[in-house]
């Protein structure tokens, strides 16, 4: 019997009809358990994505069931939140790959992103989650590093002409994690952008995260906050299009941005979108094609939650002779694990998700692992390094960067 | 004797109305606890192609199970669902049934173009042969049912995912549904004593019914919106 003390009130602001109908229609048939990638890696029975589900109505009719209206709402046992925070709730990646794996195709994603958002709130969420925040909070960035230092690959990289915080057609968003840990992706997209002769700028100093991590981490206030933030920078410099290499900043830039903050006009495109039309007008012109066999790792936020899934075999195909498909690609990938920042938040997890992504691509002998995210060259690269693997992982703008014609 | 024809005759009399009462209440309590929360319409972006094409695909080509996802790995489960589904919507649809809707909500059944198969007992005119109802579509049903259940106590009593997942209530919804299936099907082929059989299938029915929107048969309801509401996300996205 838990005291009252015990019990609270939580806060339901983020939760909508349309979402309740969508997790009131779960049967609990499981089925959602074989296409989540952290199940899949951990077969532990929290993991499964209707666990969350259950667990969340169970907190919902506890709080606000059918007769709420009239006999009033009911505080839930604080050890529930606790438990669904110890137990399944950061068991994922945010992938969203239980959605076509539903039978019923319910969007079990927005559903954990509320149930995160009233798990933060009511002070339960992971612990290092929590260290993330932090970070968001102060530093603008997940990773606990200096604002100042976001910019910090231009010095150490030297690309070819760049403008920082200047007015400009083309802003180029690196994202925090292309910032500060793979910042050769930066590099080659700067390369790129000067070498195709464009208009463009960085957003500079006055780039902060694109708000995904607040997702994650639960805190949606904070992720509009820096929506809005971001949104006047762009504005301010007056640029109608925002390029980004980043599948989590494009997801929030294209598509985030307008449900949180109402319809900008800028034109949102990934790196493998603005390539694909530079390849079509002819001005991006490759050198030789790579004869190795390359496939490519759709990254979960860029196909099944982003919409661009031929551009990059377009550009693929153009730059290698060999490309082949992996199994579990396109609209249904399997996840590469570094989703919801679980490297931080579960590096078991992490590890697991990554390594079964690259022997998928062992299966198909694959030389080369190209994708278009830090967060999947990240994960995918340290997989590799852990067993010993040659193959090589690359971000798309890596492979194109080096077979630009003079 | 006279006891259970009284009950028979409540089954066909009183019960409907009290049924119907109940059910309508359950959707009731559904509707404002859905409308409580608000359905605010979000500023969605411009998508990349047209959402009715997103909806009519995601309940069409969409439907075969994905094989890289759940297909792959549990095919039976995925084949009985769809096939129990629809057996049971075909059954539902026979002339009884639809008749006993007629009792319910007073629309002649003999002027509705739903007319299937029933009862030998029935009058009602038949306009798809009725063994085929009878002795294929419902012991199809009856078997996919029985082995969605038989999975869940399967997997509740080695482990495993749906043994984390069951709530009590999945031990009401699928076997009310298939014992009233059963006893259906062994009123249509006549097996005595009839008149007892009849009057369980009836209750049976009507619990079912009071039951569902109170649990999660109500997914039978708002599948129509969750699917095309998927459909409408994945034509924004275009893919």
């Amino acid at each position: 019997m838990t005291s009252l003390a015990d019990r609270l009130f939580i806060s339901l602001k983020n939760l909508d009809g349309y979402k309740l109908i969508n997790m009131e229609t779960c049967t609990r048939c499981a089925t959602c358990a074989h296409s989540c990638p952290a199940y899949a890696v951990t077969r532990e029975d929290y993991a499964v994505p209707a666990w969350k589900s259950v667990e969340f109505r169970r907190l919902l009719n506890r709080q606000r069931g059918s007769l709420s209206a009239v006999l009033g709402e009911r505080p839930v046992p604080r050890e529930w939140l606790s438990n669904i925070s110890t137990k399944g709730l950061y068991l994922c990646t945010l992938c969203g790959r239980c959605m076509p794996g539903c039978v019923f195709t319910i969007q079990n994603l927005e559903l954990w992103e509320v149930l995160r958002s009233i798990i933060y709130e009511e002070g339960e969420a992971s612990p290092s989650l929590l260290e993330i925040a932090d970070s968001l909070q102060k530093k603008m960035n997940p990773y606990s590093r200096d604002h100042g230092e976001r910019l910090s690959w231009v010095k150490e990289l030297g690309p070819e002409g760049v403008k920082e915080g200047q007015r400009a057609k083309t802003l180029y968003y690196v994202g925090c994690t292309s910032s500060y840990q793979e910042k050769t992706i930066a590099s080659s997209t700067a390369n790129i952008l000067s070498r195709m002769n464009e208009d463009w700028s960085l957003f500079g100093k006055d780039e902060w995260c694109c708000g995904d991590p607040n997702i994650a981490v639960g805190d949606q206030e904070k992720a509009e906050e820096f929506a809005k933030h971001n949104l006047e920078v762009a504005s301010s410099l007056g640029a109608s299009r925002i390029v980004t290499s980043c599948a989590h900043c494009y997801r929030m830039w294209r598509w985030k941005y307008p449900e949180m903050t109402g319809r900008h006009g800028f034109e949102i495109l990934h790196t493998t979108e603005y390539l694909q039309e530079c390849l079509r007008s002819g001005a991006l012109k490759l050198e030789g094609k790579l004869a190795a066999r390359v496939t490519y790792h759709d990254p979960c936020y860029l196909s099944r939650l982003g919409g661009v899934v031929e551009e990059p075999r377009n550009i693929l195909n153009s730059a290698s002779e060999n490309f082949v498909e992996m199994r579990e690609g396109k609209f249904d990938t399997f996840c590469c694990g570094g989703g919801a920042m679980t490297e931080t938040v579960d590096q078991k997890l992490w590890t697991k998700i990554g390594d079964e992504r690259l022997r998928q691509a062992e299966i198909i002998e694959a030389d080369f692992i190209i994708s278009g995210c830090p967060f999947c060259r990240r994960s995918l690269t340290q997989a590799a390094e852990r067993s010993g693997s040659k193959m090589q992982i690359l971000d798309i703008v890596e492979l194109v960067a080096k077979q630009l014609k003079d | 004797m006279p006891d259970l024809m009284l009950l028979f005759d409540f089954t066909r009399t009183l019960l409907p109305p009290i049924t119907l009462i109940v059910f309508i209440i359950g959707v009731m309590l559904r509707l404002v606890k859905w409308a409580s929360f608000g359905f605010a319409k979000k500023d969605r972006p411009l998508g990349k192609s047209n959402r009715l094409i997103g909806a009519i695909k995601n309940w069409s080509i969409d439907m075969i199970p994905p094989w890289d996802l759940a297909g792959r790995v549990e095919p039976v489960a995925y084949v009985t669902g769809i096939v129990m589904h629809i057996s049971c919507i075909l059954i539902l649809l026979g002339a009884l049934h639809a008749a006993s809707v007629q009792n319910i909500i007073g629309i002649p059944y003999t002027q509705s173009r739903l007319r299937l198969p029933a009862i030998p007992a029935s009058n009602i005119p038949v306009s798809i042969p009725r063994n085929l109802l009878t002795y294929i579509i419902t012991p199809v049903f009856l078997s996919s049912l029985g082995i969605m259940i038989l999975r869940r106590v399967y997997y509740s009593l080695r482990g495993g995912p749906l043994k984390s997942l069951t709530r009590k209530g999945d031990w009401v919804a699928a076997p009310l549904l298939w014992s009233a299936g059963f006893t259906g099907f062994l009123v249509v082929v006549a097996v005595e004593p009839y008149v007892p059989l009849l009057t369980l299938h009836l209750i049976l029915t009507q619990v079912f019914i009071m039951y569902l929107p109170y649990s999660k048969l109500i997914h039978s309801a708002t599948v129509f919106l969750v699917r095309t509401w998927f459909g409408f996300r994945k034509s924004i996205y275009g893919v």
